[in-house]
């Protein structure tokens, strides 16, 4: 059971391994956190809907157990009053993101860590909640990359599907179960929204 | 001319899901429909109500543990219960032949839950006692003070949250609960039944009746496209009777799923808390 698993890690770094020499462009994985290019949380939030795609284009970084994986550095706002940022990675098909955030300083030191055990699985995503307090007023950036230590992870979900067919006439509902089955990649989509304060105003505004 | 528009709006759906029913019936305000017609969906779409529930988001807080280091005492008002367990067909075929049918469909519906009444019984779980007990449980093991409130919940209480909160000295903050699907549930008429719970919470606080926490726990989340919010836990892969016949030969069966169940819900909701 767990060398199967351990199988798929591997399986799945391979393929993501392999996705960074078949992809366009992708930048040279640094070492050190401070070499990536940091995004304005702030500009992705008002001007994007928060929508981040974690991939191999966006920037590399090696960890210290010397796996690579694609990373995003945001620039966290300014600290003024308490406000959350929220992570909601949607369970796509076949794949989806386990993501680990760490909240760094401006020396891009560690001060807190979310794993994916952090995660809540909710219907079509996992999601997270991250509370920035007055005592986290010295984090500046978030770095985001897939957990390592879930990678290759399974998902295995059983819904309901409803079925509705047009017969002419009317419509008839069939339906049945559903198991759908999914494994964590080092790539997948992420919206990081802002809440809380000033930031609940700018979301009614989206 | 609500025919064409009705048409239409089937024109092309050929398959689709919860999510797009939910997102359907919204829209059918818009037509020029009689009012005949809305009794007939009306009646079509019973069976779904409870399910449906969810259509509308629901609004999600997480607790800000750090800001409410201080929350030691939670008062939990009495958990809004169903009157009957509930064993549904999520997609009953009846519910596609208009009122006959969702007629046909609703009286099954009703002798299964009443079935399921003797069943819960004769295995020894009363449901609405049993289930705030294993919250306050889980809530004791999250290292929490509990004061379970007297009382119950009627009428609309019962499935939403409350408008009035109950008195609670000594408690740092209150727990609403409501449940809105409690029983069995299958996807069709041919699918096997599993254990489904699904939990309405919120924790205020009891000075300033500021929502510190809300969030929806499905066991079984049987509408992820409807209910996508949710705090989603898979049912255990063991918890599973072919048909109806297989639950009535079984009570302590459907009942130890049922108990199962319970404590999965109350755990996740502690866990929340903790």
């Amino acid at each position: 059971m767990m060398a199967s698993r351990v199988g798929l890690a591997l399986a799945v770094l391979l393929t993501c391994a392999s996705s960074f020499a078949a992809g366009a462009p992708a930048p040279s994985c640094v070492n050190s956190r401070a070499e990536l290019k940091a995004r304005d949380l702030t500009d992705l939030f008002l001007k994007h809907k928060g929508e981040l795609d974690l991939k191999s284009q966006v920037g590399c970084l090696k960890l210290e157990s010397g796996v690579e994986v694609p990373a995003f550095l945001l620039e966290l706002p300014a600290y003024e009053s308490p406000y959350t940022i929220r992570m909601e990675a949607p369970l796509g098909i076949g794949t989806y993101l386990l993501p680990r955030i760490d909240m760094l300083d401006a020396q891009f030191n560690t001060l807190r860590s979310f794993g994916a055990e952090h995660l809540k699985h909710r219907g079509i995503e996992m999601s997270l909640d991250i509370f920035v307090n007055s005592p986290n007023a010295s984090e500046r950036y978030a770095l985001i990359y897939a957990d390592p230590q879930h990678l290759g992870e399974q998902d295995s979900k059983m819904v309901s599907q409803s079925k509705m067919l047009f017969v002419g006439t009317g419509f008839y509902i069939a339906g049945d179960d559903n198991t759908t089955t999914r494994h964590s990649a080092s790539e997948g989509k992420l919206t990081v929204t802002l809440l809380g304060g000033k930031w609940d105003k700018a979301h009614g505004h989206h | 001319m609500y025919v064409r528009r009705w048409a239409r709006t089937l024109q092309g759906v050929v398959e689709t899901n919860v999510g797009m029913v939910c997102t359907r019936i919204g829209r059918q305000g818009e037509y020029n429909v009689s009012d005949l017609q809305r009794r007939l969906r009306s009646a079509a779409i019973l069976s779904l109500a409870t399910i449906l529930s969810s259509c509308s988001t629901f609004p999600t807080q997480e607790l800000n543990k750090e800001a409410n280091q201080s929350l030691h005492v939670i008062a939990v008002a009495p958990v809004g219960m169903p009157d009957k367990p509930m064993v549904t067909i999520v997609n009953a075929a009846g519910n596609s032949f208009g009122l006959i049918g969702a007629a046909v469909e609703a009286t099954r519906a009703s002798n299964a839950s009443n079935e399921a009444v003797t069943e819960f019984a004769n295995a020894g779980l009363t449901y609405k006692t049993h289930f705030p007990s294993v919250i306050e449980q889980q809530l004791k093991a999250a290292g929490f003070e509990v004061q379970m409130l007297p009382g119950t919940r009627t009428g609309s209480d019962a499935g939403a949250f409350l408008k009035t909160l109950p008195g609670a000295p000594g408690a740092d903050a209150i727990l609403d609960i409501y449940v809105t699907y409690f029983g069995y549930v299958a996807a069709s008429p041919k699918s096997p039944y599993r254990p489904a719970i699904h939990v309405e919470a919120r924790l205020l606080d009891i000075k300033t009746q500021k929502v510190l926490f809300a969030d929806q726990i499905y066991y079984n989340n049987f509408t992820p496209a409807a209910a996508k919010k949710a705090i989603t836990l898979e049912p255990d892969p063991q918890a599973v009777f072919d048909d109806r016949a297989a639950m009535r030969a079984a009570p302590t069966d459907v009942v130890k799923w049922m108990r199962v169940a319970q404590t999965a819900v109350a755990t996740e909701l502690a866990k929340q808390l903790k």
